[in-house]
C-alpha cells in the first residue's frame, strides 16, 4: 500500500529524526518535570497562595504609579517583537506622557514634576549592575475625578502607541496590577476537587501537555513537511514521479496523511508516557484513561495539519527555506508576539493554544466553544492548504507552473534541449 | 487502437521563448532515433510526449489519445529522463515496488513483473543493493526497467546513453532494440552512433524544428558522393579545416587521412570519394540546411 510506502520514507528521513529528538526534550524538559510535582488536597489552616481579582478602583492607582516610576526613571522596559527593549522617550515624547499622567492623575506638569521630590524614593542594584537604580513610590496616589476604567484604558494604550508598543502599559495587560487577595481554604478545595473529580486529575494534566508539546508542534512539522517535500525535487525525481499514472489528488494526499499519522504517533507515544506517570504519581485515585490521547487529537492534531500543509504548500510554490522562515515568522508571531496570558488564552481563530496550568478547569471549559472553533477551523485551513497543494502540484506535473526561486546562484532555471 | 504517434504543428514556448516550431511528425511502432545538438529541444519534445510540458498550439495523439488526456497517456507510456535518479536509500526493488505502486499496479503484479524486468535488465543480482550503491549503467539499466514496469505501449528515453561506457553503451543500445519488438521506443540522443546502431527512422532537430525525416538509408543516400577522404600531409589539417567540413582526421606520422563533406570534388590533391557513414550524412544534412558552414570548428 502507497500510504505505507510514504510512511517508511518519512520515517527514514534526517528531518523525522530531528523532529523527534525535539519533541522528546521539549516533552522531557517542560511537562516531565513540571507534572512530576504533584498537586495535594489543601489542608485546613494551610497557606494557598495569592490570586487577583479584576478591580478597576486597584488597577488604576497602581498602573498610574508603575507608569510615572517609568516616566521618573526615563526608562520603559517594552517587548515590542518579542524581546526586550528598553526605551528612553525623547523630550516630545516624554511631554505627550507627561499629558497623559496629568489627565489621568489630574495634576498639572509641574505639579508632577513636584510629586517625584516628594515621592518616597527606595535605592536598589539590578543583578551585576552597580549602578543605584531609583524606585518611586506613591502611596496615597489619586486617579483624577470621574475617570472611568474606559477611559483610563484609552490614554494607557495612547501610551503605549508612544512607546513603541510591547509595554506593559496597555489594556490588555492592566490585569497585572490587579489587586491580590489570599486564596481561602475553601477556594482551594474546590479548586483541587475540580482537579480531583471533573477532571480526573488526567485531564487537567492531558492539558498541561497539549500546552506544552503544542507550541512546538506549530514549527518542527514545518520544517519535516518542508524535507519530505523537497526530496523529489532535490534528488531530480519529480520526472519519474510526475510521469506515473497515478493523479496528483491521491499523491498528495497520501503523503500528507504519511507525515501527519508519523508525526502524530510520536507524540500519542509522549501521551501514553505521561498517563502512565499520571497513574503512578496519583495511584488510589480514578482517573479518566482516555483523555491524554483525545485531548492530543483534539487539540494537537489540527496544529499538526496545519503545520504539515503549510510546509507542503509554500515548498511546492518555492522552496524549503522559504516555508522554512515563514513557518518560524508565523510561530513566532503566534508565541512571542501572542498575549500575555497563559492560561485559558483561547479564542476562535487562535493557532496556539494556551492553559499552562493543570488547574482552572472552569476557565478552559468556559472558553470551550471557542476551542472547538479554533480547533476545527485550523483543521479546515489545513485541509485548504492541502487542496492547494494539490492544485499546485498538478499545474507543475503539466508543465504550466514553476516554482518561485530564491535569485540564488545555483537556483537559475535551466533549460534542456 | 492506433499503435502510431502522431505529431502535428506542435509548438512550444517557454515564456516569451519559442522551444518548438510548427513541429509534425508520426512514428510508429520500433525504434524512432531524434538525433540533434545538445539545446536542439530533444528534450523539450520529449517531456511534451510524456506529458510534462504543455505545448502551446497543434495536437499531439499517442495511440490515438489525445496528449490532454494526461492521466491516460501517463498509463500507456514509459519516461526515462535524460537525469534518471531515484532515492539513494531504497533498494532496486524497493525503487521499483514504489513506482509501480504510483502507476497503480496491484501488489500481485508488481510481485510478478519486478523479478522478470531485473533478469531482462540484467539487475537480479543487485535486487537489494541501494539504488546509491549502483554504477551509472546498473541506474540506466534500472531506469529502463522503471519505465517498462507497468508494460507500456510506448516509450520515451531521452539520452539514455550519455556518460556510459562503450561496453554498457551497447548492452543498453540493445536492451532498447529487445524492448521495441513490441512497442514504440523514441530514442532522443546527439549521439549519432546510438542511432546507427539501433534506429530505422530517424528525425534531426535544430534550434526547435524538424530539420529532416525519414530512414537511416535515405539520409545515407542524401550524403552520397559529398564525402571525400584527403591525404595529406600533417601541416595542412588546418588549412583543410577552414575550406571544408571536416567530419574526422586520423594523423600518420607526417601525413593526415581527413573527412571532408563537399558538394563538389575538393580542390585538394589525391581527394577521393567515400561512402559515407550515419556521422558524414548527420553533418551533411545540418551542413545543407545551414546549421554549420565551413571553417565552424576552427
Amino acid at each position: 500500500m502507497l500510504f505505507f510506502k510514504e510512511c517508511k520514507k518519512v520515517f527514514f528521513s534526517v528531518t523525522y529524526f530531528i523532529y523527534l529528538a525535539v519533541m522528546i526534550l521539549m516533552f522531557i524538559s517542560q511537562y516531565w518535570f513540571d507534572a512530576k510535582i504533584t498537586v495535594e488536597k489543601p489542608v485546613e489552616g494551610g497557606d494557598f497562595g495569592c490570586t487577583t481579582v479584576f478591580d478597576a478602583e486597584t488597577i488604576m492607582p497602581n498602573a498610574t504609579a508603575a507608569f510615572m516610576n517609568d516616566f521618573y526613571n526615563g526608562e520603559f522596559i517594552c517587548y515590542p517583537y518579542g524581546f526586550i527593549k528598553k526605551v528612553h522617550p525623547d523630550a516630545f515624547e516624554n511631554e505627550k506622557l507627561c499629558s497623559i499622567i496629568s489627565e489621568i492623575t489630574g495634576y498639572s506638569a509641574a505639579e508632577i514634576e513636584e510629586l517625584r521630590n516628594s515621592a518616597a524614593v527606595l535605592e536598589y542594584y539590578e543583578e551585576f549592575s552597580t549602578t543605584p537604580k531609583i524606585q518611586y513610590k506613591f502611596p496615597d496616589l489619586k486617579i483624577a475625578e470621574g475617570m472611568t476604567y474606559e477611559h483610563f484604558c484609552e490614554l494607557i494604550d495612547e501610551a503605549d502607541d508612544i512607546l513603541g508598543g510591547g509595554s506593559s502599559y496597555n489594556s490588555d495587560g492592566l490585569e497585572y496590577y490587579s489587586k491580590e487577595v489570599p486564596i481561602t481554604y475553601e477556594e482551594a478545595l474546590a479548586e483541587y476537587n475540580e482537579f480531583a473529580e471533573d477532571d480526573k486529575v488526567t485531564g487537567g494534566l492531558a492539558r498541561l501537555f497539549c500546552d506544552y508539546l503544542g507550541i512546538d508542534i506549530v514549527l518542527i512539522p514545518v520544517f519535516v513537511a518542508a524535507a519530505f517535500t523537497y526530496t523529489d525535487r532535490k534528488k531530480k525525481i519529480s520526472d519519474i514521479i510526475y510521469s506515473r499514472k497515478i493523479s496528483s489528488a491521491k499523491l498528495v494526499l497520501t503523503r500528507f496523511a504519511a507525515l501527519v499519522v508519523m508525526m502524530l504517533i510520536p507524540v500519542l507515544l509522549m501521551a501514553a508516557a505521561a498517563h502512565i506517570q499520571a497513574a503512578k504519581l496519583y495511584s488510589g485515585t480514578e482517573l479518566d484513561n482516555t483523555v491524554f490521547y483525545t485531548l492530543t487529537l483534539e487539540w494537537l492534531l489540527p496544529n499538526l495539519m496545519a503545520a504539515t500543509a503549510f510546509g507542503m504548500l509554500i515548498t511546492e510554490l518555492s522552496s524549503p527555506i522559504i516555508a522554512e522562515i515563514l513557518g518560524i515568522a508565523v510561530w513566532f508571531k503566534e508565541v512571542c508576539l501572542g498575549s500575555y496570558e497563559l492560561v485559558g488564552d483561547i479564542s476562535s481563530f487562535d493557532l496556539i493554544i494556551r492553559h499552562n496550568s493543570e488547574m482552572y478547569r472552569s476557565v478552559f471549559m468556559a472558553n470551550y466553544s471557542e476551542f472547538i472553533f479554533s480547533r476545527c477551523f485550523w483543521a479546515g485551513i489545513a485541509l485548504v492548504m492541502v487542496t492547494g497543494t494539490i492544485a499546485v502540484y498538478e499545474l507543475k506535473r503539466g508543465g504550466v507552473l514553476n516554482e518561485f526561486r530564491l535569485p540564488f546562484k545555483n537556483n537559475k532555471i535551466k533549460s534542456k534541449a | 487502437m492506433a499503435d502510431t504517434i502522431e505529431i502535428k504543428k506542435v509548438n512550444k514556448f517557454y515564456g516569451k521563448k519559442q522551444a518548438l516550431y510548427d513541429i509534425d511528425l508520426t512514428i510508429g511502432q520500433g525504434m524512432f532515433g531524434l538525433l540533434g545538438r545538445n539545446g536542439a529541444g530533444k528534450t523539450t519534445l520529449m517531456k511534451t510526449l510524456a506529458a510534462l510540458h504543455k505545448k502551446k498550439s497543434g495536437n499531439i495523439t499517442i495511440c490515438g489519445i489525445p496528449i490532454e488526456k494526461a492521466k491516460a497517456i501517463r498509463s500507456i507510456t514509459g519516461y526515462l529522463p535524460q537525469d534518471f535518479s531515484m532515492y539513494p536509500s531504497m533498494t532496486v526493488t524497493e525503487s521499483l515496488d514504489y513506482l509501480g505502486a504510483l502507476s497503480g499496479m496491484d501488489k500481485k503484479s508488481r510481485t510478478e513483473r519486478i523479478p522478470q524486468l531485473l533478469k531482462k535488465v540484467n539487475l537480479t543480482q543487485q535486487k537489494k543493493t541501494k539504488v546509491k550503491a549502483l554504477s551509472g549503467g546498473m541506474k540506466r539499466r534500472l531506469g529502463i526497467a522503471q519505465a517498462l514496469l507497468h508494460n507500456p505501449k510506448v516509450l520515451i528515453v531521452d539520452e539514455p546513453t550519455a556518460g556510459l561506457d562503450p561496453e554498457e553503451r551497447i548492452r543498453f543500445r540493445n536492451l532498447l532494440c529487445e524492448v521495441a519488438e513490441e512497442r514504440i521506443v523514441i530514442l532522443s540522443t546527439h549521439i549519432v552512433g546510438d542511432i546507427e546502431a539501433s534506429c530505422e527512422d530517424l528525425a534531426i532537430m535544430n534550434e526547435g524544428r524538424i530539420l529532416w525525416k525519414g530512414t537511416v538509408s535515405q539520409l545515407l543516400d542524401m550524403a552520397k558522393d559529398k564525402v571525400w577522404l584527403i591525404n595529406t600531409e600533417k601541416r595542412f589539417v588546418t588549412a583543410v579545416k577552414k575550406e571544408y567540413i571536416v567530419t574526422g582526421s586520423v594523423i600518420h606520422g607526417d601525413n593526415a587521412d581527413i573527412r571532408v563533406i563537399s558538394d563538389t570534388v575538393p580542390d585538394l590533391q589525391g581527394a577521393i570519394r567515400i561512402e559515407p557513414n550515419l556521422e558524414d550524412a548527420y553533418m551533411y544534412c545540418l551542413y545543407s540546411h545551414g546549421c554549420i558552414a565551413k571553417g565552424d570548428e576552427e
